[in-house]
């Protein structure tokens, strides 16, 4: 077999699995071969005139919004995945309209712009997995980013060591929130090793006889061993999965606790 | 990994679920929330079994027919959700990558221990639906079909 005929029917075969329908007014669905991990094709939409040579291509905000299902959306907006996002969208010169994310082109380069729209959604849609590798190094920056804005400065102290039973600063709590009748004490669990700790620290907080109610944020609960979980759990009180898929719960749950929920 | 058994799942579709009062305003009516182009409306529901379940409903303001009902289940260890069940429009494709079947319409996913013991997301798997063809039409299948109780204030909608 030649390198022609290669050639000629991967161009057909390939060519063949990419179609555009029409629907409404100078409104084209593009149709491809390439899904997301749910199974789901990535959204692409033409949309220009015939003869005219301005065309846009855009997603109509199915990117995102798919996102939405599993992630928190404002979690998308905000620190590490935004800058992902932001940095995707800038190498394929792309815009995010209020979550439409768009392209502008020529009709002539068409076929080039569509691969190029291709590889950006992929590149976002890949934000689930960023989320646990590259956004691990600003876990801690998250979570106390998150602490932050949600709990007002006077209640809340980070690296709190008890003061009676603590002075050597060894059973440390990531985050202390103060002023109710029983203090929040949170961890940010970003490993076994560090829930190992942490579950030593509350055994430790429990022969003090001291009263407060636990609360850790994990990074990733799935990438606990079952064994240090399981011990962790015995000790724990209040736990999140995850900083980037449980954020406006946890928002919702430390508002509950400081009274200042809506509900 | 597979989180949930076929069995697991089934038994979490049937346990029954109380829809609070309003629950319609807060899912797809005045009370849902806007974000970006996109509109949303979550709910919290106990199960008759104690279990925890979200219905998330999401839909674009740019296509109406680009919208998902969603039916996640909290297991208690975690806050991690497992979405057992997403009624979606018909704004994109779909391909089952197991069987391969590829289509355009309306569509159910339904979670399955087959895709999670292949490393997919847990509800890959989908079929065509002839029994929907808005959110709203979705919404009310997906209370039939997940066992959800009505208000006993509120009248019934009509089907």
């Amino acid at each position: 077999m030649s390198i022609q005929e290669i050639n000629e029917t991967l161009q057909q075969a390939i060519g063949q699995q990419v179609t555009v329908e029409l629907e409404g007014n100078n409104r084209f669905p593009v149709l491809t071969p390439f899904t997301m991990d749910d199974g789901d094709h990535y959204n692409i939409v033409l949309r220009g005139q015939e003869g005219q040579q301005n065309w846009v291509i855009t997603d109509e905000g199915e990117t995102l919004l798919h996102l939405s299902y599993w992630m928190d959306y404002n979690s998308l907006k905000k620190g590490t995945r935004q800058q992902v996002i932001e940095r995707v969208l800038g190498q394929y010169g792309i815009d995010n309209r209020d979550g439409e994310l768009r392209l502008e082109i020529k009709y002539d380069e068409l076929s080039s712009a569509i691969f190029t729209f291709l590889q950006a959604l992929t590149r976002v849609t890949d934000i689930t997995y960023l989320s646990r590798e590259q956004a691990r190094a600003t876990f801690l920056e998250d979570f106390r980013e998150l602490l932050r804005t949600t709990v007002p400065e006077e209640r809340l102290t980070f690296d709190y060591n008890h003061p009676r039973y603590d002075r050597q600063r060894i059973y440390t709590v990531d985050a202390l929130v103060n002023h109710r009748d029983v203090p929040l004490y949170i961890f940010a669990i970003g490993s076994n090793d560090r829930c190992r700790d942490v579950t030593i620290n509350l055994h430790t907080y429990k022969t003090w006889k001291i009263e407060y109610q636990s609360v850790a944020v994990f990074e990733d609960q799935k990438s606990i061993s079952r064994d240090v979980l399981a011990r962790f759990s015995d000790v724990a009180d209040k736990q999140f999965s995850s900083l980037v898929s449980s954020e406006a719960q946890i928002v919702d749950y430390l508002k509950k606790q400081l009274g200042t929920s809506d509900n | 990994m597979i989180k949930l058994t076929d069995e697991a799942i089934v038994a979490l579709i049937h346990e029954s679920k109380q829809l609070p009062s309003g629950y319609r305003e807060t899912l797809i009516g005045s009370k849902m929330k806007k974000e970006d182009i996109h509109k949303r409306g979550d709910l919290k529901v106990i199960g008759a079994d104690g279990n925890t379940f979200y219905i998330k409903v999401r839909i674009s303001t740019l296509n109406v027919l680009n919208f998902s009902v969603i039916l996640g289940y909290e297991p208690k260890e975690t806050t991690s959700l497992f979405l057992l069940r997403r009624y979606n429009g018909k704004s994109h494709e779909h391909t089952n990558k197991i069987e391969g079947h590829r289509f355009r319409d309306f569509h159910i996913h339904y979670a399955t221990e087959r895709y999670q013991a292949r490393g997919f997301a847990e509800e890959t798997y989908a079929e065509v639906t002839t029994l929907y063809s808005d959110l709203g039409g979705a919404l009310n299948c997906f209370i039939s079909d997940c066992n959800f109780l009505f208000p006993s204030d509120e009248p019934l909608p009509l089907f």
